[in-house]
């Protein structure tokens, strides 16, 4: 016998242990299409409820939308149902050639690849463009998956403090005697919604000779004024070298990746980024579903425009109920509970309010910052807004923290 | 229990030693100097020469030496890097910490 007893054994000790630490992950089922309005199973064999959804990636809504059902469809008729193979032995379609083109032009870069996920995107890009004699510097907060692709790539590894640009300033100078610097951070970070300084950093990468990297995940497709991202935001679009998003949030939510940005860089990660080269990519029906979103979006601005709407309604309702947020331009808004139990009680007592928003507390966020992330979407109504605000404000009474700022709520609830 | 056996070495060129010298003997800095000087003993020295060989022979170009190695574990990560000096190892450690300093959200 292979798995034996004492391996079993170890592997219900640790398990327990992340029980015993409230780290223990469990997932709720739903019952419905991924929308403003889910029907959630909680905990499993619960009655299913219908609650309004403030926790998904659903920023512009397209998740279920009816054209992006049928374009999938169509595509799962003309391309069929997967490729069974890699890209570059037999899994490449003229379609993932259409849409590498599409998002190229989307994003203002000059070629674009496909990858399975941009966690894959992220670990697979570092270590395809960078060697031992360049250097990495990035913000602090950037996301797990660019985390782990550093920790894959031969280049040296640095950081600087978030969002701090003396400090990135300062590595760029220590850093002159490398061959390459690339300077990595997120667009949108995902902990507290706030937006890199890119027209700063792209011009401090000018001055000392650097590249950028953004991953803007949580922002192609609704963040600047036409939806194409932070760089559009912050007036430096075409301006970065490197690009990785996700399918998998504003675009539609299905899943996929990719590395975006200039011809050679883009070029180096065909031949060498080992998520691309040995995984298959995005299955046939998501890149014809992603083609119908970036149709949808490319010209029409609505559904950016109803998300800010939403966005402001929703901070703004909030700070009128008395909670501390987290300041933002971006539709990820965190309630500051600071208190790891009191986000898990606030949490739970929503849920049972029919609102569903999640508590994330250390080791996600960092100590003694507690919070619900709620996230809105296009596909939030005014209707769901108030309903989500009057749960808010009936839970935040019950625990007593409407008006409270952080000083008062750690004196009563610790941290 | 080993024969406790000492040994006695003549300081470079006339070099005495002041009190920031003493000070920087501590347990870490002695262990490694006593690693290296065992390392350099090279016990298995045929073994590790026949492995060079075989690496090279695979078309490998095979570099070796003593160096600091420096290593910070949190729960299941673990972050560990070398350098030729504790310096800078320790500096480099702490900035590869810092990069986990919360897991972040999805
Ligand atoms: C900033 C960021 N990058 C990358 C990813 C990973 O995206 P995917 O789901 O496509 O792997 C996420 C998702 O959580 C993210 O938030």
């Amino acid at each position: 016998m292979t798995y034996s007893t004492p391996i079993r054994e170890g592997y219900r000790q640790e398990l327990d242990a992340i029980r015993e630490a409230g780290l223990f992950k469990q997932e709720r089922s739903i019952h419905s299409p991924q929308s403003a309005g889910i029907r959630v199973e909680f905990p499993e064999g619960a009655p299913e409820r219908d609650v309004i959804n403030f926790c998904a990636n659903n920023y512009l809504g397209l998740s279920s939308h009816p054209d992006v059902i049928a374009a999938a469809h169509a595509g799962l008729d003309a391309r069929g149902y997967g490729m069974s193979s890699v890209r570059f032995i037999c899994g490449t379609q003229d379609i993932h050639h259409q849409l590498e083109r599409k998002l190229t032009e989307f994003l203002g870069t000059e070629d674009t690849l496909l990858f399975p996920s941009c966690m894959d995107a992220n670990a697979g890009v570092f270590e395809a463009v960078l060697d031992a004699e360049d250097v990495m510097i990035a913000d602090r907060l950037v996301h797990a998956s660019i985390v782990d692709g550093m920790r894959l790539a031969p280049a040296v590894r640095d950081t600087y403090k978030h969002s701090d640009m003396k400090h990135l300033e300062r590595k760029l100078q220590e850093h002159q005697d490398k061959r390459r610097r690339l300077i990595i951070t997120d667009g949108v970070f995902s902990m507290d919604g706030d937006l890199a300084k890119l027209d700063e950093i792209v011009a401090l990468a000018r001055q000392y000779d650097a590249m950028v990297f953004v991953d803007d995940s949580h922002a192609s497709g609704f963040i600047g004024r036409t939806g194409r991202g932070t760089h559009e935001h912050c007036g430096v679009f075409g301006e970065i070298d490197i690009i990785t998003t996700t399918l998998g949030k504003g675009l539609g939510g299905a899943s996929g990746g990719c590395v975006s940005g200039r011809a050679e860089i883009v070029e180096m990660c065909r031949q060498k980024a080992r998520p691309y080269l040995f995984s298959n990519t995005v299955a046939p029906m998501i890149v014809a579903g992603t083609l119908k979103v970036l149709d949808l979006i490319f010209t029409d601005t609505s559904r950016r425009d109803k998300l800010e709407w939403n966005t402001e309604y929703w901070r703004q309702g909030l700070i009128d109920l008395g909670f501390d947020i987290k300041q933002g331009d971006s539709p990820i808004v965190p309630v500051m509970l600071y208190n790891a139990k009191l986000a898990q009680d606030v949490s739970r007592d929503l849920y049972d309010e029919g609102v569903y928003a999640i508590g994330f507390f250390f080791p996600v966020v960092p100590k003694a910052a507690a919070r619900i992330r709620t996230q809105l979407s296009a596909a939030h109504d005014k209707e769901h807004l108030d309903k989500g605000l009057a749960a808010f404000a009936k839970v935040g009474a019950k625990h007593g923290i409407l008006g409270l700022g952080k000083q008062e709520i750690v004196d009563r609830f610790g941290t | 229990m080993l024969d406790t056996r000492t040994i006695e070495l003549a300081l470079p060129g006339g070099m005495t030693l002041g009190d920031l010298d003493i000070d920087a003997l501590d347990p870490d800095t002695m262990r490694a100097v006593l690693h290296a000087i065992f390392g350099c003993c090279d016990v298995a020295r045929a073994d590790a020469e026949a492995l060079r060989e075989t690496l090279e022979t695979n078309g490998w170009t095979v570099r070796q030496g003593l160096t600091w190695v420096a290593c910070a574990e949190r729960g299941d990560v673990t972050e560990r890097v070398s350098a030729p000096s504790r310096c800078e190892a320790v500096a480099r450690l702490r900035e590869y910490a810092l990069l986990h300093e919360a897991e972040g959200c999805p």
